[in-house]
């Protein structure tokens, strides 16, 4: 693989032919995720020994089927009934779906579980998982193969742009979707470009906007676009 | 820095995705970031193994202090390789030392613990800052997006003993074969001791580095990526390079309508003097002007490809199809020739023998003959037919079901609706209902009642019973109601019943009379019974009084008049 544009994202296409971009969280993410879950399930099975100490052998057989239900059933509960994210998931900000980005059902969610057998094998380490998620560009492990599972980032509610420029200017009307995108992308993210940059960016686009100050201009067009304030 | 150029996709990303970014882009320059990688760590490792074993913690410790610096190469190969720019190992080997040189000692010192060394060493090495200016540099870096940088120096140190450990499980297990031992027991025997025991021990020790190797080119990628994420959110690459995009767009769109112009007006210039000259004249003329516009090479594969391109462009119609036109007659002229040998060809393969052979068949066929086949054909699937026939058996009986089902649905309907339907049908044919016998649990048949009904109400009420005085003037209006052919049911409410008699006040010849005594009475009974309202007793003994008055007037109605007259009596 020499040429071509690296990129993580993938396009699942729906039925009507759009195609829905979806980003696939990879093994550094999902391993930070599994480490906050593994404490917390080590957390609870500590307290619940500690609690479950004073019931002696009633308490032992217990606490072994506590122990049985949290670590085969922790990410079933918490994916199929809780928006498909562990707790560790949510911080990292990741979910799982299905492949065509619908949310994963119980048979599902419980063969991905099921199958970390395979995916940790021989031991807990997840090595197998590790080398599966990199073999293929949704970052699957074996589990999410099975299942048709993947993990995305989730999509955090967009803001409204914020462009602090007062005033409007007239956008020429051959420009499309992606280059008006363009001019907003600026305008929002003028604030944290220093004004050289600024400048400098403004300057690409003299050859077709022609004004005196293109900064300004840009940021109106882009007012106009988002229906900011005059 | 030529954003042209880069070979990953630019936008910002969220930091844990530029972390993904990373390792794909690890994963597509994979094998020479670990030739790299070998090449100057090997030589280390070696070293150190000389020394005795039983230090393996300060070899490993010296080992891990060097990482650093042998990770620079690699993010100098990744930082030249996002910009197209792909270096031979061997270049990348002959500028690693320049590339170790600089701030080499605080590198392995003081920084050594920073955990987000993967991300800054690209201000180290890429940025050649230091002092004062790297650290403001990295205050700026890290405001935002930091946070996996640490988190990957923490996993990156859990995945190489992990991996290290499951190939020396994998390993054990394949060993264990030859001993006719399950692997678990064969480590179960010596339990923890197994591991740190001399020949385990070591080969633990090798695969360490067998997983740093696997591990360190994802690691600086994983970094390198992360920095990089941050000048494209700090900078606004994407920007830029849509920028850009929509410049060249426009220009180029300008100087192709130019050409195109150009081009055209001396192909119409040269077009009626002969075909077959004016097509390649336009084409030259075409090209000089081209050439002339855009001041580029004047090679064969410029022309053919602006050529391409104006077809792409599909903007300007009118002069595409003057290209098309131009295109079809040269076709035609090239093809006119060979087409006109190739049609003659093939009529004469057409007429040639093998396309007019005709045969003539001659059989006999009798009625016979046609059952005589078919018989074999059925008495080949004689299961079939058996299978056949029970579906026609089933189908017939379905049909049967289905007939039944829908005669009984029609009769249900009509019965349902019989009463419904009797209103199409001349009265006197009409259903009769069955006249209840009782409403609101009162007794409404003419038995119950007594002969002289006012005169018994009045005594009633006078005796002190208002309740069953009302009742019986009530009673007895139902039941002359229902005489007369109202037709009530069951669970019909005094109101039901005052609207229907309104309702049908013509067809059952009650007179206004009736209709104000029986609304009056309604009324009154309706608070008595339901609100305990004492009536006034003036209105009671009028209603009573008035009861032969309303209720009598029908005289032409005979049984009415009868029961009524024998009352009065």
């Amino acid at each position: 693989m020499t040429t071509g544009i690296t990129d993580t994202r993938v396009y699942v296409e729906t039925p009507e032919g759009a195609d829905l971009p979806m980003d696939p969280a990879g093994v550094g993410v999902r391993i930070a995720a599994y480490l906050i879950d593994f404490l917390i399930r080590v957390g609870v099975v500590v307290l619940l020994s500690m609690v479950l100490a004073y019931a002696d052998k009633l308490g032992e057989g217990l606490l072994l089927i506590c122990y049985f239900l949290i670590d085969w059933f922790y990410p079933v509960y918490f994916e199929v009934w809780r928006g498909g994210a562990t707790p560790g998931k949510k911080a990292m900000g990741i979910l799982v779906v299905n492949v065509d980005g619908s949310p994963v059902s119980f048979s599902s969610s419980l063969i991905r579980n099921l199958l970390r057998f395979v995916d940790s094998f021989p031991v807990i380490f997840y090595v197998p998982a590790l080398v599966c998620c990199l073999c293929n560009k949704r970052f699957q492990r074996l589990g999410d193969l099975a299942a048709a599972t993947m993990v995305i980032y989730a999509q955090a509610q967009q803001a409204r742009p914020h462009i602090s420029e007062p005033g409007k200017a007239s956008v020429p009307t051959d420009f499309n979707l992606e280059e008006q995108r363009a001019l907003i992308a600026f305008a929002e993210r003028s604030e944290n470009l220093s004004p050289d940059r600024q400048k400098e960016l403004a300057d690409v686009l003299m050859p077709v906007l022609k004004v005196k100050d293109p900064i300004k201009t840009i940021k109106q067009m882009a007012n106009t676009l988002v229906g900011g304030r005059e | 820095m030529n954003l042209d150029q880069l070979t990953i996709e630019i936008r910002p990303r969220r930091p844990w995705e530029a972390v993904d970014l990373g390792i794909r882009m690890a994963q597509r320059w994979w094998w020479p970031l670990t030739l790299i990688f070998i090449l100057l760590s090997l030589p280390l490792w070696v070293a150190i193994s000389f020394v005795d074993q039983k230090y393996w913690y300060w070899k490993l410790l010296a080992f891990w202090l060097f990482l650093p610096l042998l990770e620079r190469p690699l993010l100098y190969f990744l930082s030249q390789a996002v910009f197209n720019d792909l270096l031979t190992v061997r270049a990348v080997m002959q500028k690693s030392f320049t590339l170790m040189w600089p701030q080499s000692f605080s590198s392995v010192s003081w920084r050594r613990l920073s955990p987000s060394r993967s991300m800054d060493m690209a201000v180290t090495v890429l940025e050649g800052l230091n002092g004062k200016r790297r650290s403001a540099r990295l205050s700026v870096l890290h405001r935002e997006d930091a946070s996996p940088a640490t988190w990957m120096s923490f996993i990156s140190l859990l995945c190489i003993p992990a991996i290290a450990l499951t190939l020396f499980l994998v390993l054990v297990q394949f060993i264990s074969q030859f001993f006719d031992t399950p692997w678990w027991e064969f480590a179960h025997d010596t339990s923890w001791s197994f591991f740190f025991s001399e020949w385990a021990g070591n080969i633990i020790y090798h695969l360490l580095y067998v997983g740093l190797v696997l591990v360190t080119p994802f690691y600086v990628a994983a970094g390198f990526a992360l920095y990089l994420n941050r000048r494209i959110r700090l900078e606004a690459w994407d920007v830029e390079i849509e920028f850009k995009k929509i410049v060249q767009k426009r220009q180029a769109s300008h100087a192709l309508l130019l050409v195109l112009f150009v081009g055209s007006f001396f192909a119409l210039v040269n077009f009626e003097p002969a075909f077959a000259a004016s097509t390649e004249d336009a084409l030259a003329e075409e090209n000089a002007a081209y050439n002339d516009e855009t001041d580029s090479g004047e090679n064969e594969f410029e022309t053919s490809a602006s050529r391409e391109r104006e077809h792409e462009e599909g903007e300007h119609e009118e002069i595409d199809w003057q290209l098309e036109q131009d295109q079809e007659i040269e076709k035609e002229r090239v093809m006119s020739s060979a087409q006109i040998q190739a049609r003659a060809d093939i009529k004469a393969i057409l007429d040639g023998e093998d396309f007019n052979q005709y045969e003539k068949k001659t059989r006999r066929r009798f009625p016979f003959d046609e059952d005589k086949e078919n018989e074999e054909v059925e008495g080949d699937e004689e299961f079939f037919r058996g299978l056949e026939k029970l579906f026609d058996n089933i189908a017939s009986l379905a049909e049967v079901l289905l007939w039944t089902l829908v005669i009984s649905v029609i009769f249900f309907l009509i019965y349902r609706y019989r009463f419904w339907l009797g209103e199409l049908l001349p009265e006197r044919h009409r259903l009769q209902r069955q006249t209840p016998e009782t409403l609101f649990g009162l007794p409404i048949t003419e038995a119950s009642l007594p002969d002289d009904v006012g005169a018994s109400a009045r005594r009633l009420w006078l005796q002190g019973q208002q309740r069953d005085a009302l009742a019986l003037l009530y009673r007895a209006c139902l039941a002359q109601l229902l005489q007369r052919g109202l037709e009530l049911r069951d669970g019909d409410t005094e109101l039901e019943c005052l609207r229907a008699s309104k309702k049908y006040a013509g067809r059952l010849q009650l007179n206004t009379d009736a209709q104000d005594y029986f609304s009056r009475l309604t009324g009154l009974w309706r608070n008595m019974a339901y609100g305990h309202l004492q009536a006034d007793e003036n209105t009671v003994l009028l209603l009573c009084d008035q009861w032969s008055a309303s209720w009598q007037v029908q005289q032409n109605t005979p049984e009415d008049n009868t029961t009524t007259q024998g009352g009065e009596l």
